[in-house]
């Protein structure tokens, strides 16, 4: 497989961490203990999880419907819409960087179509989806949230040019007799999390919800709002859509998809409602005294024990990952039925 | 019958805590009062803490943690009786809608006077839970609570803990309450004290440190802090942002990948783990013996990770741009 090579390692590595562009192999004794094979091992991935292969040059792109296309890494996504007076793309994560340019020529010389980026959508402002919004330069027209801009503008990334148009709930982007609705719903993996709605495509993009076939990365894919990215499937789901794409991992996701995902999450909640009646806080209490922190620990962790061992139980072979995750965001979500939701909270007699 | 905890392997031992970390005892009923200053008080059961205000016209309550619960009353009462004050609280300010803080304020019933940031309110709302009734009174950035001849500034200066944690200045009392982001001797629980806006949690000190104080009303643990435990929870934050950019330069992915194969976040983990641990490592042994539970390492870790992913995903570049 091509992706065992070193080269490609380090592109998709390079989603996760801002490594030296030649990264050294001697990284200390951490990098030696993976070195030594003694990492731990995960159930295998479901093929279901996987996508297409992506080519030599690390990049698959696909037709999600008509003129509408997708391009991934087999980790991140980005998605374009070629027009009679240009092309409009959506996200710009930094992984697939300038592999997103030549995408677009594939697809653009096969259909006797402009290659020229006019406009480019930001789904949200995070860096891992918009660091390669500069390769663009200056002359395309960057659509965003009112939060997106805010928050760019706080961070000041020139990878991240600020939006030139902006809106507050909704937005109709209208380019060469094409037709994408944008929305805000609220909060959920940020503050400023755009759902993307392609009504002539029946598409929906909405980044960093549903990973279809995939758990959500670390501590419930570090959603800011919890209880809104619990309820954000629900507002998916209301729009008309065959075609989901989420902005991560290798495939589009299907309704189908998105069921699944609200049913895990369904499922850990159950679990943390459980955990917090269930598990005894005695015990730990008794043990520490003064030490209240490590009491809070030692039974947070037997909550997050006890909520999460039927969850992946059920999970392993259908969702990728099931084993390696589930616990963090076990862990997050009972955080926020806890201090959100009062569930489980004792009032002092 | 049977829980995970009964049945569980022994709980590890961890590093006595710092005397400094302590407050006073706790009396029979498991609550401690105490002045702040003149008519200030606070309360605690050794990890909750509220306050109170008592004025010409009754008491406000700042703060109504469950854990406290019907201590409230009894450390006003007591308070009142020795002071020959009004014991009724007529007054409650919330400083954000979580529950642990707030789920003790329908024990003071329905004609008490709720106070709160508009997204106190909202969030309440959404959340629905009858023992934190909304606020009726709600401003955006400031308010300024006049009673019975006393004055509290409150304040929002944006999301950090929650998307509506406030400031509540007593500038009468040389006194800021500012909850769940300085735990006064000890360190952050898990993910930055489970703070939302890791950005906004990371500014919030210096925002606390602009006004004029000398006492701190943290929300946490037994006793109040000063501005020095705020420069030192400063000092291990910056230490940890210092060390994941470090870290985050200098493990090498690769092999983690190679070992997770299709197995993507396996692979993540695997990496993400090893930066985790390299840069909370020093700070871990730097605050053993300074910050109470420091020792605790998935306090320190994963508050490392939480540092370490918002240096990527908010401040950004999150890696190389793909050639």
């Amino acid at each position: 497989m091509a992706s065992t090579n070193r080269r490609s390692f380090l592109a998709r590595s390079a989603a996760l961490a801002a490594v030296p562009a030649v990264a050294t192999l001697a990284g200390g004794a951490l990098a030696d203990r993976a070195a030594a094979g003694t990492l731990p091992d995960y159930a295998p991935v479901p093929p279901s999880a996987l996508g297409p292969a992506v080519n030599a040059q690390g990049f698959y792109v696909g037709q999600v419907e008509k003129n509408l296309y997708w391009v991934t890494d087999a980790t991140y996504q980005a998605a374009f819409l070629t027009t009679r007076e240009g092309v409009v793309l959506f996200d710009a994560p930094p992984t697939i960087g300038h592999n997103l340019q030549r995408a677009i020529d594939q697809v653009a010389s096969a259909n006797g179509v402009s290659n020229q980026v006019t406009h480019i959508v930001y789904s949200h402002h995070h860096a891992d989806h918009l660091g390669a919004s500069s390769l663009f330069g200056k002359d395309v027209t960057r659509i965003g949230q009112t939060e997106t801009r805010r928050l760019l503008a706080s961070e000041k990334d020139p990878t991240r040019p600020l939006p030139d148009v902006t809106y507050d709930t909704s937005y109709t982007l209208r380019v060469g007799g094409e037709r994408v609705d944008l929305a805000w719903h609220g909060t959920n993996h940020t503050p400023d999390n755009t759902y993307i709605h392609f009504p002539g495509h029946d598409t929906l993009m909405l980044v960093d919800v549903l990973l279809p076939g995939w758990v959500p990365f670390d501590s419930f894919n570090l959603n800011e709002d919890v209880p809104g990215s619990i309820a954000a499937p629900d507002t998916a789901l209301a729009y008309p859509w065959k075609h989901f794409i989420g902005g991560h991992m290798g495939r589009l996701g299907t309704r189908h998809d998105m069921a699944v995902y609200q049913q895990y999450i369904a499922d850990i909640i159950v679990g943390v409602k459980l955990a917090l009646v269930n598990v005894d806080p005695t015990p730990f209490f008794a043990k520490y005294g003064d030490n209240a922190w490590a009491a809070v620990k030692e039974y947070q962790a037997a909550q997050v024990a006890y909520a999460s061992a039927p969850v992946i139980k059920k999970y392993l072979g259908v969702l990728a990952a099931a084993d390696v995750y589930t616990a963090s965001t076990a862990f997050v979500i009972l955080e926020s039925i806890r201090l959100d939701l009062g569930v489980g909270s004792q009032v002092h007699a | 019958m049977t829980s995970p905890a009964d049945s569980a392997p022994a709980v590890p031992d961890y590093a006595p805590i710092p005397r400094t970390a302590l407050g006073p005892a706790l009396n029979d009923q498991g609550y401690f009062v105490g002045r702040v200053e003149r008519n200030l008080y606070y309360v605690t059961d050794g990890v909750y803490q509220a306050a109170f205000l008592t004025t010409a016209d009754g008491v406000i309550m700042f703060d109504a943690p469950p854990s406290i619960g019907g201590n409230l009353q009894r450390a006003v009462d007591e308070i009142a009786a020795a002071n020959g004050v009004s014991n009724t609280v007529t007054h409650l300010v919330y400083s954000h809608h979580h529950a642990d803080h707030g789920s003790a304020s329908s024990l003071f019933g329905g004609d008490v006077i709720r106070i709160g940031h508009e997204d106190t309110r909202r969030l309440l709302q959404r959340d629905g839970d009858p023992s934190r009734p909304l606020p009726e009174v709600t401003f955006t950035d400031r308010y300024t609570l006049a009673v019975g001849g006393e004055r509290v500034e409150l304040a929002w200066h944006g999301p950090n803990h929650t998307p509506d944690n406030i400031y509540i200045h007593f500038p009468d009392h040389d006194t800021l309450m500012f909850i769940d982001v300085v735990n006064a001797g000890w360190v952050p629980i898990y993910n930055l004290n489970l703070s939302e806006d890791v950005i906004g949690y990371m500014g919030a000190p210096a925002i606390a440190l602009d006004y004029p104080w000398t006492h701190l009303i943290s929300g946490h643990l037994g006793r109040l802090a000063t501005r020095d435990d705020v420069a030192v929870h400063q000092q291990y934050i910056a230490d940890i942002e210092a060390s994941s950019r470090e870290a985050l330069a200098s493990v090498d992915p690769v092999p983690y990948y190679v070992a997770g194969g299709a197995n993507f976040w396996a692979g993540v983990k695997g990496h993400l783990d090893a930066v985790t641990e390299r840069a909370a490592a020093p700070v871990i042994a730097k605050y053993t013996g300074v910050l109470a539970a420091a020792d605790i390492e998935a306090f320190t870790m994963t508050t490392t990770f939480q540092i370490m992913q918002s240096l990527r995903l908010d401040r950004g570049p999150s890696g190389p741009v793909h050639p």
